[in-house]
């Protein structure tokens, strides 16, 4: 079984420009933080071995560009993904409101077989400054009408709930990856008609 | 002056006899060279150009404390003993040569450079078996018995004596000043225009027609002494007819159309673009190019490809991925000959493994055609893609063929609505 073989989990991280997606991946994997900002170009990922639920797993951590001039080049690293992470800066309202499109436009790429079940896990990161724009509730209001996604308040500068953030984020993914591989071996036929649907469903969403 | 005094005397002792005396009979073909323990001291240095009488006596104390410093017997002193010596006549020779401007030192092989026109010439060491002729008085160089100097830049050979006669500019001056060609064909205005004198050196050409020779890439009348009947490939009747053949030209023109042939001076898109659709290998070089210009920008932000330096391990000619809309001389040569497709094809091949096979972080950075959802990864080089002008989507070109309107700029378009709408009910 699937299980047994090395897992590795796809993670990728969205969010506007300067909210921190790269210092987070960094204080994680490294365990490093710079005040200095560098806009990271493209895309590039980072990978961690971890344990999740007594199993050794490796995370390829995906960071992308937030800003527009660098999306030039393109997202198919969202393919195959096994979670998607969006971050925000408490601090900044705007990049609060960007979040539906960051999602929309994942899914979109992406295209994974059940879009409304696909694993989103929220980040508010930043907490470490004043004055906060976006309270918890709201943030929380906001995961609750996406079909309850996990939140987490981080600070990359403190390293504060990123290991915890990250854990769920592990967690999630290897439960997506586990239903998906479960379903592709029980209905192996099954699979090519999802598939064969997907480009239908996926250009109802474009038309939409 | 007792540096006078003190210099005679050491000339009138042979260097060898100064230190013959200590060490044994070692006196091999090798001994002028420099021992290894000395080859970082910049002492050396002052030997191999023209210097100054301070550098020279520069040179002359710090190889005196490093005599005092070495041991007595060893290889390095009796080097050093050498090189001071070495070093005072040429601080003699230097003196007399500053008192008399005459002195015999100043105008034979004691000067190795000189800076002439433009032209940087170099004393050429005697006995080279190429027979060469001087580009001023265009008599034949006899490299064994007499000097002769080349321009590093442009290649002007000429005698000695020759040196300060130069009229011709060094071609290098003269092209990067100009900063690109001529681009009429042969602009010829005739013997009169030029009152029936050479361009070049003035002298008066002969009413006997045979003799004023043209230069197609000038226009201009020559004497014989200046164009030689060589040839080459003139731009403008490339750019204009892609006509290849080598034309006569004058020796100034060879000599700038030499320097310039590797310089990415043609903007054919601008100066002839109906050459593409006429010359089946240019618009394939062409094609080529665009697509390398493509892969370049995916490498020079890839961290694997930086850290193998596969840029510019593959690519010997920046202009050709870098400015894909400028060609040289050269590149239109070799393109006529089929050499270029070739060379391009061979670094596509490399770029592309890398892009789209070897490097996970490239492959990311691929696109999906969002239209057919395929799982092919698509490259914005690749033939098969065509890029969205507004928002830089990627999508199959038979796809977006099939569609009137890009999904992402759609999609983009709703957002800005739904956004503007959200914030009027606000």
């Amino acid at each position: 079984m699937a299980s047994r073989k090395k897992v590795l989990l796809k993670v990728i991280i969205l969010g506007d420009s300067s909210v921190g997606k790269t210092s987070l991946m960094n204080q994680y994997v490294n365990r490093k933080f710079s005040n200095q900002y560098k806009a990271t170009i493209g895309a590039d990922f980072l990978t961690k071995e971890v344990t999740v639920d007594d199993r050794s797993v490796t995370m390829q951590i995906w960071d992308t560009a937030g800003q527009e001039r660098f999306q030039s080049l393109g997202v198919a690293f969202y393919r195959g993904a096994d979670c998607c992470v969006l971050v925000f800066d408490v601090t900044a309202p705007n990049t609060f409101k960007s979040l539906d499109s960051w999602r929309d436009e994942f899914l979109i790429q992406a295209s994974p077989r059940e879009p409304e079940n696909f694993p989103f896990v929220l980040l508010g990161n930043k907490v470490d400054l004043e004055p906060r724009a976006i309270s918890s509730k709201r943030a929380q209001q906001w995961c609750q009408m996406k079909n309850n996604i996990p939140y987490f308040e981080t600070s990359a500068k403190e390293g504060l709930n990123v290991e915890q953030a990250f854990l769920a984020i592990a967690k999630n993914a290897l439960a997506q990856q586990n239903s998906t591989v479960d379903l592709y071996n029980e209905f192996p036929d099954q699979i090519k008609l999802t598939n064969t649907n997907k480009p239908n469903s996926n250009g109802d969403s474009c038309a939409c | 002056m007792c540096e006078v005094g003190e210099n005679s005397r050491i000339l009138a002792s042979t260097p060898s006899s100064t230190t013959s005396g200590c060490l044994s009979n070692d006196e091999g073909s090798d001994d002028r060279l420099l021992p290894s323990s000395l080859a970082a001291e910049e002492l050396q240095l002052a030997l191999n150009k023209e210097a100054t009488e301070e550098e020279l006596l520069k040179a002359i104390t710090r190889c005196k404390d490093l005599v005092l410093e070495s041991n007595q017997c060893s290889l390095e002193r009796k080097w050093l003993v050498r090189h001071l010596i070495e070093l005072r006549l040429r601080l003699q020779e230097c003196r007399e040569a500053m008192e008399d401007p005459l002195h015999p030192r100043n105008k034979s092989s004691g000067v190795s450079r000189r800076t002439v026109r433009g032209h940087h010439l170099n004393l050429q060491p005697l006995l080279s078996t190429s027979t060469k002729y001087c580009d001023h008085c265009t008599g034949t160089i006899w490299s064994l018995v007499q000097a002769w100097y080349e321009c590093e830049d442009c290649g002007y050979a000429c005698h000695y004596k020759c040196i300060s006669q130069i009229i011709r500019e060094c071609a290098h001056v003269v092209a990067s000043e100009r900063g690109g060609y001529e681009l009429e064909i042969c602009p010829e205005e005739g013997l009169s225009a030029q009152k029936y004198l050479c361009a070049e050196c003035q002298s008066p050409l002969p009413i006997n027609w045979s003799e004023a020779r043209k230069c197609d890439y000038s226009g201009l009348y020559y004497c014989t002494a200046c164009h030689w009947g060589s040839s080459a490939v003139v731009p403008a009747r490339v750019v204009h007819n892609w006509d290849l053949a080598p034309q006569p030209v004058c020796q100034a023109s060879l000599q700038q159309l030499r320097v310039t042939a590797n310089r990415p001076l043609l903007n054919l898109e601008k100066l002839n673009p109906r050459l593409f659709s006429l010359v089946h290998e240019l618009s394939l070089v062409r094609r080529l190019r665009q697509e390398l210009h493509g892969m370049r920008k995916y490498l020079s932000v890839c961290r694997n490809a930086n850290e193998d330096h596969l840029l510019w391990k593959h690519v010997d000619v920046p202009h050709l991925i870098e400015t894909p809309e400028l060609y040289s001389l050269q590149d239109l040569v070799d393109t006529h000959s089929g050499e270029l497709p070739t060379k391009l094809h061979t670094i596509i091949d490399v770029f592309s493994k890398h892009i789209k096979v070897k490097c996970e972080v490239c492959r990311g950075r691929g696109h999906l055609c969002e239209i057919c959802s395929n799982d092919e990864v698509l490259f914005p080089f690749d033939a098969a893609a065509v890029i969205c002008s507004e928002c830089n989507a990627v999508l199959h070109k038979s796809c977006f063929g099939r569609k009137s309107k890009c999904p992402k700029c759609l999609r983009l378009q709703q957002r800005k609505e739904q956004q503007l709408g959200d914030q009027s009910e606000e």
